[in-house]
This record gives C-alpha cells, sequence and structure tokens, in this order.
C-alpha cells in the first residue's frame, strides 16, 4: 500500500457528518494541514494552504452572481439602458395616460371633424371628431398588449416543446420538429388572415393565432441548446446525484435555456406589433371603435389624410416606430447579457 | 475487506457509429470489451491507460451515464446494469461520481450552498436548515471555509472548485467514490492538495475509490491496486507495489517506462521503451492480442488468441497479466 495509512484526527472525521455537529471554526487549523505530506514525484505546495490566497480575497469582495454580470453586460450595449428607459415610458404612457388625459377616445363629435392640433385636442381630431391623443394613449394599450402577450405565449410554447423534443430525443423530437417545418413552411400573415376571418376579429383572437404561429424560432432554439445541454457535466452530474428528469429539465435545463429564449422573445414583440398593426390595417385587428395603433394608420389611408392631415398618421407611426426601435435595443442588449463568450468562464 | 463492495464482469461498451448512407453496414466502436475487476470496500482501485482506451467509459457506464451493452455491475449485492430508473435513482446515495473538468461540471448559475444541498434535495434529506448547516460541515470537510457558502463556482479556482465538487459527492454519505480523472485539470501544486484530502476522506470516512486516471506518480500515491487497460480492455491488473516494481505486461512495462524520475541523478538509467505508432481504430479491432500492432515482443501467435489475464499461482502476489509473453516472476525461495 502506497497510500499513507497514518490515521490523523481532524476536524472533520466521521463525527463531522453528524448534521447536528457545527462546522469548525472558520479561522482555525485547515484540516488538512495535518495530514502527513506526500512524498514521492508529486510536489508538495505549501501544505499549509489548502484554499490558497484566493479565500481571503473572496471573501473582502462581494458575491457576484451571474445575474448581476449579465445586467453589466447588458449596460455595456449602450443603447439598452435608454431602450429600456423610453419602453417603460411608452408603457407607462399607455397604461397611466388615461387618468392624465381624461378624454373619451370614443366620443364621436361631427363638429370636431378632422380638426388640426388644438389646445383643445393637441393631436387634433379624426374623421370621426374623436380626440387622436386619447385614441394613441388606448391604442397603445392593444399594441404592447398584443405584442407582449403574443410573444410571451410564443415563446413560452417554443421552450416547452423545444426542452421537450430535446431532451426526450427520439421519435418526439422527429415529431416535433416536422411539425414545426410544416408551421415555418406556411406565410405566417396568410394563416392568420384566415383564423381571423373564422373567428372574427378579437384582441384574444389576435394574441393566440400569433402566439400559436410564432413558436417555431424558440422552439429551434431551445431545442438545440437543450441537446448540447443534456450531454454538458453539470447537467450529466445532476443526473448522477439521482435527479428525475423533470427536475433536470426544469431546474436545470430551462434556467439556461431562458436568457436566449429572452432575446428571441423580445424580437418577436417588434415583429408581433407590426403584425398587429399590418392586421388591423388591413382591417382585421381589434374590432371598432376600440383603437389600436395599427387601426388608427387603417383609418388615415385616404391621400388627402396623407397629404394634408399628418396629425392623424403621424402619431401612431412614430409610437410604433420608437416602441419597436426601443424593444430591439433592449434585444441588443440581452444578446450581449445572455452571449456567454463575453462572460467569464 | 471481506466481501467486495463493487464487482464488475465482463463489462462491454460498443457505440454505433453513425453511418452516412443507410445501406450501410452497422458498425461498433468498441469502447469497452469485456472488463471486470473488484473493489474492495475502503479499497483504492485505479484505473490507467492512455486517452481512448475506454478508461472513463467504464466509470461512466458504471453510474448509467451510458447504458452498458452487457455485463454484470453488482455493487453491494444489487446488479447495477439491471436497476430500474427509480432503484437507480435510490442506489445513487450509495455511488457517486467526481468529474474531471471542475469547470463544467458544477452548475454556473447556482450558488456553492445551493450545488451541494441539492443532492440533500432531491432525495428529501432533512429540513433547508439542516441542509445548509449540512453543506457548510461539508465545504469544512473538504477543506473550504463555510463562509464562501453563498459563493457562485466562476469566484473558485479549479482545485477548490474540485473539492466543491467532492463536497457536492460526499453530501449523501456514498460508500464508494468514481474518481473520473479527479486532478488531471488542475495544477501540479492543487493535484497534491486534492489527492491529500482524498487520501484523508477515505481513512476518514471509508470510502472505496473507483480512480481513472492516466498520471502514473498521482496513482502510485493513492491508490491499493492498479488495472492498466488498453484498447477496453485490462491487460494488466494487481498490487500497486507490484505492478510499479515487477510489472509483467509489455504495455505496462513500456508505461512505466515512461514516467519521469524525479531524482536527477537516476536519471537515464531505465530503458525507455518506445511504443511506435498509434492506437489502433476502435472500430476495428485488430485480431487476437489487440497490442500487439504496437507490442515490442509480438510474435505471429499474437495474431492467432486474445490472451486472457492469467495470474502465477505460485506467486500469488504477482500481477496477473493477458500477455501470452508476460514476463514470469520469479518464484521466490
Amino acid at each position: 500500500m502506497t497510500a499513507p495509512d497514518r490515521t490523523v484526527a481532524g476536524p472533520g472525521t466521521k463525527a463531522g457528518l453528524d448534521p447536528k455537529a457545527g462546522p469548525g471554526p472558520a479561522s482555525g487549523p485547515d484540516p488538512i494541514a495535518g495530514t502527513s505530506p506526500i512524498t514521492g514525484a508529486i510536489p508538495v505546495a505549501d501544505p499549509d494552504s489548502t484554499t490558497p490566497g484566493l479565500d481571503s480575497d473572496l471573501l473582502a469582495s462581494p458575491p457576484v452572481s451571474p445575474r448581476r454580470a449579465a445586467w453589466r453586460r447588458f449596460l455595456k450595449y449602450r443603447l439598452a439602458l435608454p431602450g429600456l428607459i423610453v419602453l417603460t415610458l411608452v408603457v407607462l404612457g399607455a397604461v397611466l395616460g388615461p387618468l392624465l388625459w381624461q378624454v373619451d377616445p370614443n366620443a364621436v363629435d361631427p363638429a370636431q371633424y378632422r380638426n388640426p392640433p388644438s389646445p383643445d385636442h393637441p393631436l387634433g381630431t379624426d374623421s370621426a371628431g374623436r380626440d387622436v391623443l386619447a385614441r394613441l394613449i388606448v391604442g397603445g394599450r392593444v399594441s404592447l398588449a398584443v405584442g407582449l402577450a403574443a410573444a410571451v405565449t410564443a415563446t413560452f410554447v417554443g421552450i416547452l416543446l423545444g426542452a421537450l423534443a430535446g431532451y426526450a430525443r427520439g421519435w418526439v423530437d422527429s415529431f416535433l420538429s416536422r411539425v414545426c417545418e410544416v408551421m415555418q413552411s406556411f406565410p405566417t400573415i396568410i394563416v392568420i388572415i384566415t383564423f381571423a376571418a373564422f373567428f372574427g376579429p378579437s384582441l384574444v383572437t389576435m394574441i393566440i393565432i400569433i402566439g400559436l404561429m410564432e413558436w417555431t424560432g424558440g422552439f429551434r432554439v431551445t431545442r438545440g441548446l437543450t441537446m448540447s445541454l443534456r450531454e454538458q457535466d453539470s447537467v450529466v452530474a445532476v443526473v448522477g446525484l439521482g435527479a428525475r428528469n423533470s427536475r433536470v429539465l426544469f431546474r436545470h435545463i430551462v434556467p439556461a435555456v431562458l436568457g436566449p429564449a429572452t432575446v428571441i422573445a423580445t424580437g418577436m414583440i417588434s415583429g408581433v406589433i407590426m403584425t398587429e398593426a399590418t392586421l388591423s390595417f388591413l382591417g382585421l385587428g381589434v374590432p371598432p371603435p376600440s383603437s389600436s395603433w395599427g387601426t388608427m394608420l387603417n383609418q388615415a389611408q385616404s391621400l388627402r389624410i396623407l397629404e394634408s392631415m399628418p396629425w392623424m398618421w403621424l402619431p401612431p407611426g412614430i409610437a410604433i416606430a420608437i416602441t419597436v426601435l426601443s424593444v430591439n435595443f433592449i434585444g441588443e442588449g440581452l444578446r450581449n447579457a445572455v452571449d456567454p463568450r463575453q462572460g467569464q468562464r | 475487506m471481506n466481501e467486495p463492495l463493487l464487482q464488475v464482469s465482463d463489462l462491454v461498451k460498443h457505440y454505433p457509429v453513425k453511418r452516412s448512407t443507410p445501406w450501410e453496414k452497422k458498425r461498433w466502436v468498441h469502447a469497452v470489451n469485456g472488463v471486470s475487476f473488484e473493489v474492495g470496500r475502503g479499497e483504492t482501485l485505479a484505473l490507467v491507460g492512455e486517452s481512448g482506451c475506454g478508461k472513463s467509459t467504464v466509470g461512466k457506464t458504471l453510474m448509467r451515464f451510458h447504458e452498458p451493452t452487457s455485463g454484470q455491475i453488482s455493487f453491494d449485492g444489487q446488479d447495477l446494469a439491471a436497476l430500474s430508473r427509480s432503484e437507480l435513482r435510490k442506489m445513487r446515495r450509495d455511488l457517486q461520481f467526481v468529474f474531471q473538468d471542475p469547470y463544467a461540471s458544477l452548475p454556473p448559475r447556482n450558488t456553492v450552498g445551493a450545488i451541494i444541498t441539492e443532492p440533500l434535495e432531491i432525495h428529501r434529506v432533512g429540513t433547508a436548515e439542516s441542509r445548509r448547516a449540512r453543506a457548510e460541515e461539508l465545504l469544512d470537510l473538504v477543506g473550504l471555509r463555510p463562509e464562501l457558502i453563498n459563493r457562485y463556482p466562476h469566484e473558485f479556482s479549479g482545485g477548490q472548485r474540485q473539492r466543491v465538487g467532492i463536497a457536492r459527492a460526499l453530501a449523501l454519505e456514498p460508500n464508494m467514490l468514481i474518481l473520473d480523472e479527479p486532478v488531471s485539470a488542475l495544477d501540479v501544486s492543487v493535484q497534491a492538495q486534492v489527492v491529500n484530502l482524498l487520501s484523508r476522506l477515505q481513512r476518514e470516512l471509508g470510502l472505496s475509490y473507483l480512480f481513472i486516471a492516466h498520471d502514473l506518480a498521482v496513482v502510485k500515491h493513492i491508490a491499493h491496486r492498479v488495472a492498466v487497460m488498453y484498447l477496453g480492455r485490462i491487460v494488466e491488473i494487481g498490487t500497486t507495489e507490484e505492478l510499479f516494481a515487477n510489472p509483467r505486461h509489455p504495455y505496462t512495462q513500456a508505461l512505466l517506462s515512461a514516467v519521469p524520475v524525479s531524482d536527477p541523478t537516476l536519471r537515464g538509467q531505465g530503458e525507455r521503451i518506445r511504443l511506435i505508432g498509434d492506437l489502433p481504430d476502435p472500430v476495428s479491432l485488430p485480431s487476437g492480442c489487440s497490442f500487439r500492432t504496437r507490442c515490442p515482443i509480438a510474435t505471429d501467435e499474437c495474431a492467432v488468441e486474445l490472451p486472457l489475464l492469467t495470474s502465477v499461482p505460485e506467486v500469488p502476489a504477482a500481477t496477473a497479466a493477458a500477455c501470452i509473453h508476460a514476463t514470469q516472476p520469479e518464484v521466490a525461495r
């Protein structure tokens, strides 16, 4: 036997495994220091320090959580924070705006037909004499709600099916991947128009249809990541501890996928806001009299309005542009935040 | 050490080779080809060999990270190869695994405390507070300060991370650890510390180790017995002392001749046996003895039959070697 047989009673003997026994004093002698230094070909570097140097450095600095590091990388993209602030303002405006600007967005007043901006109507009135500012605020609620809800639905479905396919592999994966390919080969907008025609245009239909049509992006990313993650040591280790599949999947794989999936979701939000605008422009969005930015554009279609009444189409157009732009900036920041190549190991 | 804790007999693991066309003949990578060994209670068996010899595959197959193609694995009286999923989960309390790369094997999003308490959580041991107390003890046991419990893996050095990995493996008080090259990713100075830690834990906790390694100096230090693998087979097995002093298989002799000598005055004395050529393709193994393509003493007979591990009855201490030309130990007295 070459292994040293000398028994040294360190602070962590078998008794130390008793859950009631408290941990030894932190500043006390290092348990390994008492063991016989090994001989032979392995050089022994300072047998007194089991956890060299770093220990005290580590204790001096507060823990840097991966989340904090990700936030720093997010801020590194200079437009990310302005994007976040602008989007927050837009959301706040849509949510709290009606409290500040208490004008009924649906109040028709033939006397105010297509009036230019005035103190009473800062953004003018539309063809039915309704206040454009009030309609812009209320319409923002619809556009943002559709964008957010549909993107979240689509990403949720994508993550769920993608993680399932990537983890189970075999026929489950083959089946879901084929379904995904079929979905991708449909021209989305035509399918959505068909569905909207069947079920009638409404907010909920729109969210569900867009959500169920756009999950393929999230699916593909999640599936690929899951396939590589399930082979990684950190995940195999958890299997080796005796974890059930559900734990491995929901505690270790899905959290790792959430970052990249969030990036996809943000990318989708702007796309969905545009889709909603398109649908509304085609008259398949939210039914009148409720408004959305897309419906407002739709109602400003005539050449006369476009040429001489910019107050009717400029505000919703700018609102869409600003929202989409800031969401894209946030998405770019998030992409940096989750990119492992930029972070520490 | 009466009844061995782990008994592996005729373990085989073949991987299918991906075919480029469906009508191509199915081919297999012969990673492990009938490996048998035992590990006693409190004993360390080292499994050594060069890269690609199948030693890690043996360890991972024992954990059922890969399903064995055939063979029996008896651990503490149960056949691991035949356990159902739920039985397997229970068994994992007693048999734990330490990975080679401490940078890859710890979940990066969790704190050290969460990592070490995870096995306890999985097996519903204790309450949240008692698990946390246990994690602090385990940190202390592996030589890390319990205050570091809220830190993340990326804040630690390689050696410290490997200690965390060992603490996690010990959380459920297993009987045995499979250590898959636990120190080869570490600096040499840190290797010594971790090897010392493993020796101490073995003494204090009565653990059995299957120590997979390619560094013979480390193996000489920690192992009681050594098994040398070549192309998925054990070619020689015996006590560490005997194997290092009187290797019988030409492959073991070649491996040992390549170990650097620490004493400069002794350098250049031993004869260095150089192996020519590369490891044969594990998809199509050579006939007979798989080492014959690189063996310095191979003859035509070597291609005929697969040599089996044979011991020398007159010299029970001598190692068992799988070679028809194996060096015969001198019969004592």
